[in-house]
């Protein structure tokens, strides 16, 4: 009896299989975990592929390729033992040959991959044997563990390096992962079907991608039972999807919060107490209340993060003090506007176009300032002009966008006065030294601490107005039972659900 | 005959420089977007020196212009870059074209025949009764037609499933198999965008002007007022005189038809060339956007040269007008 | 004549109206249903329809007046260099208009305002581009149907000039009617194609400033529970695209 008990456990799931359908708004033409470049992708790639490790439930760091990890004492390296049952999707067996074929295409920059940045910190990596990886770091690491989830590629399905974006992979992907990838369909949809030699039982047979293109649609198509699964739905369909029976509601926080930018190397907008005082001209609530529910924040992080700073007080809409700071600038008000050089103050706002929801906040944002005398004209850019105009040419005084990280929260490239994507041309030599000893920091509680002030900081120079951290809902049928929904690959813990 | 072969090879001639002149168009102003395909990636910027020389995006407006307009020119379309990476343009083009042709074929043909149907039953040219409601039935359906496609697919879609989803929760209906995102393609969900595609976006109210115009004309022509001094029936001999007109109709129809299309595919669900072409430009991928162009290009001036050819063959005015 | 009554009836009713259609944003009053106050209710975010509504006619009018502007002087001008000198000069223009003809209007009004704006201008430089060709070959056709007639060799042996027998009697007096029926469906083309472009991605007339199309899109975006939201602006639609296109053709 004994030894039919884990017999018995896996009927239930037998019974339960089926074919989970799921929309996307634009269909991944490619699976490669090397080559995403939209959160699909990043949600396709993670049926099929992994990396060493994952998180569990609790979101915590736990092994899934990878067994173990034995940092060096000098915290320099690290071994790291595989799993030896791992088989890849054509059956040839997982090695570290391919750990460190994969770290080698990632580093190599004529693979130009999107997501070469998450292997800068690996110096070198070695395979001590087949299930051993020797990987030393450019600068000690505390926990390198966290660091390792990007996914792993076969050697054996390449060619030498680099690897290119036109490689046969790209539609023919080979994975580890609890799905493997059977076809792309002619209809822009991807199936996806179980991998029966995972390591762990799959609950669900197959899982099909379909492509809707109009946002407003999907939530219908759940209503009408042609899917099973939303990733996200729009705050305009919380209150249809919540009181249908045959649909469950799964709130998730993810890592992405909204901000207004302020282009800080403008010189209206270099005094840091401009930027604080058209910040207390903004009622956020009131931007927030039309598009969503959400928390407030005052600084980099969203509320549930370690880093965020409890400490630091919400700014407040207070009229009367922008005032006395902007006289105090220079500023003069003439009338029902405010003018400086004689000459009324304009200000140009982009916004990213896809970004959900953001011509009501802009719109709003629009009326706010220019009750408060700032006329702001508004400008909504699809992603490359966007790229265009904020990344290249840093042509704009206010851009209205949301960042997104992952579980590492790296702040640095956004804030960093050398990091990359610090659009806002924000520049303080201490949150510098602060982000500097984050990342060298081998200790957990000091990197908190030390990101914590980092946020302090920049919640005073007001670089950009922090907005908020949206309330997110997947809605799944009632069928799928067992969903734990990850917020931001969401389907890290989709093996367990199962279907009616 | 010899006049029949020049003017066919006046007309291959005018073929080839309208199909350049197009892309060259099309080209010109994708240079002029903001934007291009590295700047689609996520963190492009930061690929931009690796990216640039292999995807031929160095060089101002004007060079890249000429390197796409030769590229062309030798018909090589080069591979995708952003939408669907590596694919070789070709083979987009061709899956992505044969499936909107499944939709605007249909389409085209539908639009002539309901033009020219329109036209003859509001009393243009054709010998029926009098009647008060032909005249206010061609109306009322060419002022439906104004609704713009996108509304009409729209309305269409969530029409036909709000209707249909209350008869089959309560199963007084099966789930039909086109219901709401259905897995293969139907008759039905085409049948429907083949309505929406010929209709919409007063498409049907130009065909029933144009062929209004057209059965008029060729109402007032003396040879149609001599056979109906003989007393003779006047609708077959206008039917024969159609051919011409009714192809250069169709070719004068087809741009309208292909921008709808764009429209219509996204509305409906339905992958085709119209939606690659929304997607190609949204993500700046130029060896897909001006593939599409060529594409689009060569089926209007096919479209125009077939007709013009069957004027030529068939027509004895454009010969005469030749010699 | 109905267009012109469309549209003398919106800039009235425009004109009387209590509410400024940009300006007024009150998320407290989002979604309310037409009441006296507001006639067609309110949208998500409180802003009155019914003043958008009229206020978005502009959206349309100027740059499809623009656009018509575009295309009946360059139409016109190309039009009557093929209609009346024919030959090489005929096929060189009926060549060049023939390359813009073969990329469909909305490809090309859409790479127009991508590549110029989103704004009135690259709208009315996107349709009126599109809509250029058509308007010369309707022009073209028939002075090259009238170039030959008898009243034109009248002319001509009456002593007129050609100048003035083109300027006054094939386009003025025969042509005038043809070419300002084509300008009033362009008006129509570019409404339908502001609507389009608004709905697919948002390359229509920019929010806040109002227009036809982007109500409507923001309508099915926010799911606004008043539906003059959108029924509004899509009746004004159709509304205006009949009235721009008379159907039916000569008897």
């Amino acid at each position: 009896m004994r030894a039919l008990t884990p017999l018995l456990l896996l009927l239930p799931l037998a019974a339960q299989a089926g074919n989970l359908r799921y929309a996307e708004d634009l269909a991944p033409a490619i699976v490669h975990p090397l080559y995403g470049s939209s959160m699909a992708e990043a949600r396709a790639n993670e049926l099929a592929f992994e990396g060493l490790y994952t998180d569990d439930v609790e979101l915590a760091t736990t092994p899934a390729l990878a067994l173990s990890t034995e940092l060096a004492a000098d915290k320099l390296s690290a071994v790291v033992t595989l799993r030896s049952d791992v088989a890849w999707h054509d059956g040839q067996a997982f090695t570290a040959a391919d750990v460190v074929f994969t770290i080698k295409a990632l580093q190599d920059r004529a693979t130009a991959s999107t997501e070469s940045g998450r292997v800068a910190w690996i110096k070198e990596a070695v395979a001590l044997d087949n299930t051993h990886v020797k990987l030393t770091f450019v600068r000690p690491e505390g926990r390198p563990e966290d660091k390792l989830y990007f996914k792993i590629l076969p050697q054996h399905a390449f060619g030498a390096l680099p690897l290119k974006r036109t490689d046969a992979f790209r539609t023919h992907p080979v994975g580890t992962g609890p799905w493997a990838l059977s076809q792309f369909n002619e209809d822009n949809s991807i199936t996806f079907s179980k991998w029966k030699s995972w390591r762990n039982p799959v609950g669900i047979d197959q899982i099909t991608l379909r492509e809707v293109a109009d946002k407003n649609y999907q939530a219908k198509l759940v209503l009408y039972e042609s899917l099973e699964a939303l990733v996200r739905v729009l705050p305009r369909d919380l209150a249809i999807l919540k009181n249908n029976r045959k649909v469950d509601l799964y709130p998730y926080q993810t890592n992405s919060w909204w901000y207004l930018g302020y282009n800080n190397k403008r010189p209206a907008l270099a005094n840091p107490a401009v930027r604080r005082a058209l910040s207390e001209l903004v009622d956020v609530d009131s931007l927030l209340a039309p598009v969503g529910t959400g928390a407030r924040i005052t600084g980099p992080f969203v509320p549930s993060s370690p880093y965020y700073n409890h400490d630091v007080p919400m700014l407040a809409p207070d009229a009367d003090d922008a005032e006395t700071a902007l006289t105090a600038a220079g500023y003069a008000q003439e009338g029902d506007h405010w003018t400086q050089g004689g000459k009324p103050v304009v200000l140009k706002a982009v916004a990213h176009q896809a970004l959900e929801s953001v011509q009501e906040v802009a719109i709003n944002l629009q009326s706010q300032l220019e009750s408060a005398g700032i006329k702001l004209e508004v400008q909504f850019l699809d992603d490359a002009a966007w790229k265009q105009r904020v990344w290249h040419d840093r042509d704009y005084d206010l851009m209205l966008s949301q960042w997104t990280f992952d579980r590492n929260e790296d702040i640095s490239e956004q804030f960093h006065s050398t990091g990359t994507r610090n659009f806002v041309g924000y520049s303080n030599p201490a949150v510098d030294a602060l982000l500097d000893k984050a990342r060298d920091a081998t200790d957990p509680f000091a990197r908190k601490a030390a990101l914590r002030e980092v946020h302090k900081l920049v919640a005073a120079d007001q670089p950009m107005l922090f907005l908020w951290t949206l309330d997110s809902y997947a809605a799944m049928a009632v069928k799928v039972r067992n969903v734990v929904v990850h917020p931001f690959y969401f389907f890290t813990f989709a093996p367990q659900w199962s279907m009616k | 005959m010899r006049l029949v072969l020049r003017a066919l090879a006046l007309r291959a001639l005018a073929f080839l420089t309208t199909t350049a002149g197009a892309v060259l168009l099309v080209s010109v102003c994708f240079a002029l977007v903001p934007g291009d395909a590295i700047d689609a990636l996520p963190n492009g910027p930061e690929l931009r020196a690796q990216l640039e020389g292999e995807w031929g995006l160095v060089g101002g407006p004007a060079e890249r212009v000429l390197g796409t307009f030769s590229r062309a020119g030798r018909l090589d379309f080069g591979h995708s870059l952003t939408v669907s990476p590596g694919a070789p343009v070709a083979e987009l083009m061709g899956s992505a074209a044969a499936r909107s042709a499944r939709l605007l074929a249909p389409a085209a043909l539908l639009s002539l025949l309901a033009g020219f149907a329109g036209a003859a039953l509001a009393g243009a040219g054709a010998e029926l009764p009098p009647s008060p409601w032909r005249p206010r039935l061609v109306r009322a359906l060419a002022s439906l037609s104004a609704l713009p496609a996108v509304l009409a697919a729209l309305a269409t879609v969530n029409g036909v499933n709000a209707l249909a989803w209350p008869l089959i929760e309560s199963a007084r209906l099966t789930r039909p198999v086109w219901f709401a995102l259905p897995e293969t393609d139907h008759p039905v969900r085409s049948f429907l965008a083949v309505i929406v595609l010929t209709g919409a976006s007063g498409s049907f109210l130009w065909g029933v002007r144009r062929a209004g115009d057209t059965l008029a004309d060729l109402a007032a022509r003396p040879f149609v007022g001599a056979e109906r001094a003989r007393g003779g029936p006047i609708a077959p001999l206008l039917a024969r005189h159609l051919v011409v007109p009714a192809a250069r109709m169709g070719a004068a129809h087809l741009p309208l038809l292909l921008s709808a299309l764009v429209v219509v595919e996204r509305g409906f669900g339905m992958p085709g060339a119209g939606s690659l072409f929304w997607e190609s430009c949204g993500r700046r991928d130029w060896p897909v956007t001006v593939g599409l162009a060529v594409v689009a290009a060569v089926t209007v001036t096919t479209a125009r040269f077939v007709a013009d050819a069957l004027a030529v063959v068939f027509d004895p005015r454009e010969r005469a007008a030749l010699a | 004549m109905r267009f012109a009554l469309l549209l003398f009836g919106l800039l009235a009713a425009g004109a009387l109206l209590p509410y400024a259609p940009q300006a007024d944003v009150h998320p407290a009053a989002a979604d309310l249903p037409a009441s006296a106050a507001h006639l067609l209710g309110t949208d998500h975010l409180g802003r009155d329809v019914l003043a958008r509504l009229l206020a978005g006619s502009r959206a349309f009018l100027v740059p499809g007046a623009g656009a018509a502007l575009l295309a009946g002087l360059g139409g016109v001008g190309l039009g009557t260099l093929a209609g009346w000198y024919g030959g090489v000069v005929e096929g060189l223009v009926r060549g060049g208009l023939g390359a813009i003809t073969a990329v469909p209007p909305l490809v090309l009004a859409l790479l127009v305002m991508m590549a110029v704006g989103a704004t009135p201008t690259g709208l009315a430089l996107g349709v009126g581009l599109a809509a250029l060709p058509g308007l010369a070959e309707v022009v073209a056709d028939r002075l090259a149907e009238l170039r030959r007639a008898e009243f034109v060799v009248a002319a001509r042996a009456l002593g007129l000039g050609d100048l003035r027998i083109l300027a006054w009697h094939l386009l003025w007096v025969n042509t005038r009617t043809l070419v300002g029926r084509e300008a009033l469906a362009i008006v129509g083309q570019a409404l339908v194609l502001e609507v389009t472009l608004s709905y697919l991605g948002r390359f229509g007339v920019q929010e806040p400033a109002p227009s036809w199309g982007n109500m409507i899109d923001h309508a099915l975006r926010t799911g606004s529970v008043n539906p003059w939201t959108w029924a509004a602006p899509a009746g004004a639609v159709m509304l205006a695209v009949w009235a721009a296109n008379p159907a039916g053709g000569r008897r």
